[in-house]
C-alpha cells in the first residue's frame, strides 16, 4: 500500500478538482475514480457573488484534501499560500507549485527548493510539483519533502510521458514516493507511468475535460490499478534482438 | 468613520467592527474561509477579538477547484 507521511492510500490515483463543467460532475467523477487525495486551490472570494461551498461536499466524500499553492510566483508567496491553506483547512499537507511562466507553466526550481526547505522546517507535509529533474528531486528529498511530483509534460496538455527518461531516473533514485503530475492525458499514459514504478499519478484535465468525466475517471482507476499490478508482477526485459518463443527445431524440413 | 479595503474593495464602517462581525455583516460563510489582515494570516480563534482599524487591508480567501 502507498504510504505518504505515515498516511496509507489504497488508491494510487490522485485527482484534481479543476475544469469540471459542474461541481456535481466533479464530485461524481472523484467518487468513480476512488481517489483518496484530491487537490484544491485558493482564491480571494468575490464579495458580490460569495464563494461556492466546495469544502462541505468534498469532506462528505471522505477524501483527504491537498491544497496547492497555485498562483504563487515565488517562494515567499508559496509559503504564504501554504500558511493560508493550513489555517483554512486545518491540514499540514500542501502541493507546492510555483510557476511564474504563464505560457508553459514550468515550475521554478530555485524558488520551489527554497520554499520546500522553509515549509518542511515549519512542519508541513510538502509535495512539490517540479520538472522531471533527478537532481532537484534528490535535493527536495534531502530538505524533507514527503514526496516528489515530477511533471510528465506541461500542465493540461495531455501529451503524456514526454519526460519518461528522467522519470525513470527519479524513480530509481527516490527514497520518497514519486507522484507523476501534469500532462497525463490518457489512461494508457497513467498505466505506463505505473508500469515504470511510479508510486501514484495525479490526473485532472484528462478526466475533467472528457466528454464523459465519470466514465473517464473509472478508466483511469482501472489503468492505474493495472499498471501497478504489472509493475509488481515484473515486466519482461526489453531486448534489441529477437528471442524465439517457440522451439526452432526446423521440423518442417526434417 | 473607518475606511478599510476588503478584498481590494474600499468600504467604510460607521463603527469599529471585529473581523468576525465584519464577515457576518458581509454574509461570508466563516467555516470555509481564511482571513488575512495586512498581509498576515489571522487564526480563526482571534477573529472575534481583533477590531478593524482605519486603512486596514483585509483579504478573505476560500477554497476553489484546482489541480
Amino acid at each position: 500500500m502507498l504510504t505518504i507521511a505515515g498516511v496509507e492510500f489504497e488508491s494510487r490515483l490522485f485527482t484534481g478538482t479543476g475544469k469540471f463543467r459542474s461541481s456535481q460532475l466533479m464530485l461524481e467523477s472523484i467518487k468513480a475514480s476512488k481517489s483518496q487525495l484530491v487537490t484544491v486551490a485558493m482564491k480571494r472570494i468575490d464579495l458580490k457573488t460569495g464563494a461556492d461551498d466546495l469544502l462541505t461536499p468534498l469532506r462528505k466524500a471522505g477524501v483527504r484534501l491537498l491544497p496547492n499553492t497555485s498562483g504563487a510566483r515565488n517562494a515567499k508567496e508559496a509559503i504564504f499560500a501554504a500558511e493560508l491553506a493550513r489555517e483554512m483547512l486545518g491540514t499540514q499537507w500542501v502541493k507546492l507549485e510555483i510557476h511564474p511562466d504563464p505560457k508553459y507553466l514550468m515550475p521554478d526550481a530555485v524558488e520551489t527548493l527554497a520554499a520546500a526547505k522553509t515549509l518542511c522546517e515549519r512542519g508541513f507535509i510538502v509535495m512539490p510539483y517540479v520538472h522531471a529533474d533527478p537532481v532537484l528531486c534528490r535535493r527536495l528529498e534531502e530538505v524533507g519533502c514527503a514526496a516528489v511530483m515530477p511533471l510528465a509534460s506541461p500542465i493540461g496538455t495531455n501529451q503524456g510521458l514526454v519526460t519518461e527518461s528522467f522519470i525513470k531516473m527519479i524513480i530509481e533514485q527516490a527514497k520518497v514516493p514519486v507522484v507523476i503530475d501534469a500532462g497525463i492525458g490518457a489512461p494508457s499514459h497513467a498505466a505506463h507511468a505505473m508500469e515504470l514504478g511510479a508510486d501514484a499519478v495525479l490526473v485532472n484535465t484528462a478526466i475533467a475535460s472528457s466528454a464523459s468525466p465519470i466514465e473517464m475517471a473509472q478508466c483511469f482507476k482501472d489503468a492505474v490499478d493495472c499498471g501497478r499490478r504489472a509493475f509488481e508482477a515484473g515486466l519482461g526485459r526489453v531486448q534489441t534482438q529477437a528471442v524465439h518463443t517457440s522451439p526452432l527445431t526446423g521440423f518442417l524440413q526434417q | 468613520m473607518i475606511l478599510i479595503h476588503l478584498n481590494n474593495v474600499p468600504q467604510t464602517l460607521q463603527q469599529p467592527l471585529s473581523l468576525q462581525a465584519l464577515l457576518e455583516a458581509q454574509n461570508i460563510c466563516q467555516h470555509s474561509v481564511a482571513l488575512v489582515l495586512n498581509e498576515a494570516v489571522v487564526p480563526k480563534h482571534r477573529w472575534s477579538s481583533i477590531l478593524c482599524h482605519h486603512e486596514d487591508r483585509i483579504d478573505v480567501f476560500a477554497v476553489v477547484a484546482g489541480g
